[in-house]
């Protein structure tokens, strides 16, 4: 939804100079709109996630080869797996190809479902190519109709994200869950891409050998107080509709970020709680009037009561909006 | 690092929504030049490991249809099932809509008999299991779809789902239903069916006909609609069928009141009534050209009936006059099956009625 009022003048656009060419209109909008934006997912392309960016990039476009390598990707939860995965779905969308007449799709993103089995997971990854909801009873119908849909889709990737849910089953279960995944990436000539929210994913796939070998594995390192902060914090404040800059790329307030985050998470530093502290303080910023994130809204997201009670508007008057 | 500025820092923000995709199919079999929409979705199916039904289930769910069963997927298939189709299939509607059998004025209704049961010539079916290829011909789903114009061979049709004929050599032969009592359908008659369904067909698609041929296939037309039609009292398909001395005939099929004389009822329009009723009218036509005459003792008794009712009446000018009340005309030859002496020889019958000689056995 674009803002219902966009702001022209030339004097607007030097006031939001601070702000992202895509984000400075949205300054302009009304607060509802604006705080809606603000609580959108976004994905910022940080100093961490990078180089994991560049690897699983660089899966694509390779010979289609009996043995495609595959990765897995272990880190905390939240530290911006989902965010990354989700990222290369919409960097890569389906094309026509042949005039049309063809549609490429060459990634693939599929959650595993908590206590997952074999039959979740193939329906599941069905339901992502496309193929309709279909009862089919045999297990080698389902691993042939995912065969044929990732050949006529020219896969190259397939994204499995919430694999930690294997850790909830039986060991022979989980063996031949991996073993699957393993068989979507020999069967249907596709790298695969395990991501889980668990510090160590070797504990995963350490009881096969041939799991280790095939599976590279990558993680996303959690923030510190430093410069690839301070490029994500800017970022992350150019694309939020705050009419005043907020200096959040400063040290002082990195650090009191990075506080916030680890009373919110236990753990420091995790991009999901960097981003919701951030946001939620961008909100009451918004609300409250000061058009820029101080450092004591950088506890909005723990409760509202940490702002003047005035500053808030009555719920009913946002309930009408 | 300078607090607020982004100078040197080299970092941008990505905001977007996941776009929506078109879900588009895979695994579409290519349709053959001459395949019936139904046969199609059939292989469609199958090569999703599942039946057509759930298939189509499964598509009119997805698109927040309420699941209904289709009585006719060869020229009738619901507006949902074919948006569903090209939307998924990334077909245009033209492409879909080919493979369907024209909608003309029909008596006799394109879809099969039951959805359970599905058409197939012989030859062609030793064939396509040869070619590994079998698929169901738009041309048998049609209207005048009665005889394999390539074999001249009568049509069969089987109970058993289209998938498990179509799957062929994977599952067991299907059972054909009987074409009808034996000796019903000789080679030669098929040969002149043949013939007679071709004509039709033509007519129905207006192609141009030589003058004497347009009006044979008009009465040729008219006598196959009569035949077809089922009256209070009976019809003239039952009435060829009967058994010599039984009132009760071995066909039987629900008319538009939906009455249904006998375990089990043949549906109006279904193959084997209109199988009936294209042999009746090639049979009629043949003996009042004299080309051939009846040789079973039910339809010398049925030609009898014919002239005995009306031997005044020029039965051809009777049939093209059905425009001003032709049903209520011969509503009184139905009732005379009935009626019929069944301890009399029809042979006898019918020559005691003064019959005309033509009558050649």
């Amino acid at each position: 939804m674009r803002p219902a009022r966009v702001a022209r003048k030339a004097s607007s656009t030097e006031a939001l100079a601070h702000l992202s060419l895509e984000c400075r209109p949205w300054a302009q909008a009304d607060i509802p709109t604006r705080i809606d934006y603000i609580r959108r997912d976004r994905f910022i392309e940080h100093a961490g996630v990078r180089p994991v960016k560049a690897r699983l990039v660089g899966l694509l476009h390779r010979p289609r080869t009996v043995r495609p390598q595959c990765v897995l990707l272990a880190s905390e939860a939240g530290s911006g797996k989902t965010a990354l995965l989700r990222h290369l779905q919409r960097l890569y969308p389906d094309r026509q190809e042949r005039r049309g007449a063809r549609i490429a799709r060459p990634v693939i993103y599929t959650e595993v479902e908590p206590a997952p089995t074999l039959r979740g997971l193939q329906l599941s990854l069905l339901t992502e190519l496309g193929a309709p909801p279909v009862a089919i009873r045999e297990r080698e119908a389902r691993n042939d109709l995912i065969k044929r849909y990732l050949s006529e889709f020219a896969t190259e990737l397939v994204l499995f994200d919430e694999v930690q849910h294997l850790q909830a089953i039986t060991r022979r279960a989980r063996m031949l869950l991996l073993d699957w995944m393993k068989w979507v990436s020999t069967g249907g000539k596709v790298s695969v891409v395990l991501s889980a929210a668990i510090a160590d994913g070797a504990r995963l796939i350490e009881h096969d050998a041939q799991l280790l070998t095939r599976f590279t594995q990558l993680r996303i390192p959690r923030f510190s107080v430093g410069l690839p902060l301070g490029q994500f914090l800017l970022t992350l404040e150019r694309s939020l509709p705050l009419r005043r800059t907020s200096g959040l790329a400063h040290e002082s307030m990195q650090r009191a970020i990075l506080d916030e985050t680890e009373a919110m998470q236990t753990l420091r530093g995790l991009t999901d709680g960097v981003v919701k502290v951030v946001q939620e303080a961008a909100v009451a910023a918004v609300t409250g009037g000061t058009e820029r994130i101080e450092r004591p809204l950088l506890n909005a997201w723990h409760e509202l009561g940490v702002l003047p009670a005035d500053s808030w508007r009555p719920a009913a008057a946002r309930v009408s909006v | 690092m300078a607090a607020g500025s982004g100078e040197g820092l080299g970092v941008r923000a990505r905001i977007s929504l996941a776009p929506k995709q078109p879900r588009r199919l895979a695994a579409i079999p290519d349709p053959y030049p001459d395949e019936s929409f139904g046969s199609w979705l059939a292989r469609l199916s199958a090569s999703h490991h599942t039946d057509r039904a759930s298939f189509v289930r499964a598509l009119l769910t997805e698109c927040g249809a309420t699941p209904f069963p289709i009585g006719d997927y060869e020229a009738a298939p619901p507006r949902e099932l074919m948006e569903a189709l090209e939307q998924r299939t990334g077909w245009p509607m033209e492409r879909l809509r080919a493979l369907l059998v024209p909608r003309g004025e029909a008596m006799f209704p394109t879809r099969l008999a039951d959805e359970r049961f599905a058409h197939y010539c012989p030859a062609c079916y030793a064939k396509d299991a040869k070619s590994g290829r079998r698929y169901i011909r738009r041309a048998w789903c049609e209207r005048w779809g009665i005889v394999c114009e390539v074999h001249q061979l009568l049509l069969r049709e089987t109970a058993c789902p289209i998938e498990a004929l179509l799957a062929g050599s994977q599952r067991a032969e299907p059972r054909w239903i009987q074409a009808g009592p034996a000796g019903t359908f000789p080679a030669s008659l098929c040969e002149s069916m043949t013939h007679t369904q071709r004509l039709l067909r033509a007519l129905g698609k207006g192609d141009a006909l030589p003058a004497p041929s347009q009006e044979r296939a008009r009465v040729l037309q008219d006598l196959t609609i009569l035949a077809g039609t089922r009256f209070d009292g009976g019809s003239l398909i039952e009435w060829s069928l009967a058994a010599p001395g039984s009132h009760q005939s071995k066909l039987y099929w629900c008319d538009e009141s939906g009455c249904a004389l006998s375990d089990v009822p043949e549906p109006r329009g279904s193959l084997v009534v209109r199988r009936h009723a294209l042999r009746l009218a090639t049979l009629i036509m043949q003996q009042m050209e004299g080309a051939r005459a009846f040789t079973r003792k039910q339809d010398i008794a049925l030609w009898a009936l014919l002239r005995w009712v009306e031997p005044q009446v020029d039965l051809a000018w009777a049939i093209n006059d059905k425009r001003r009340g032709w049903s209520a005309h011969y509503q009184g030859l139905w009732h005379c099956a009935f009626a019929w002496p069944d301890r009399r020889d029809p042979v006898v019958w019918a020559q005691e009625r003064a019959w005309d000689g033509a009558l050649r056995f």
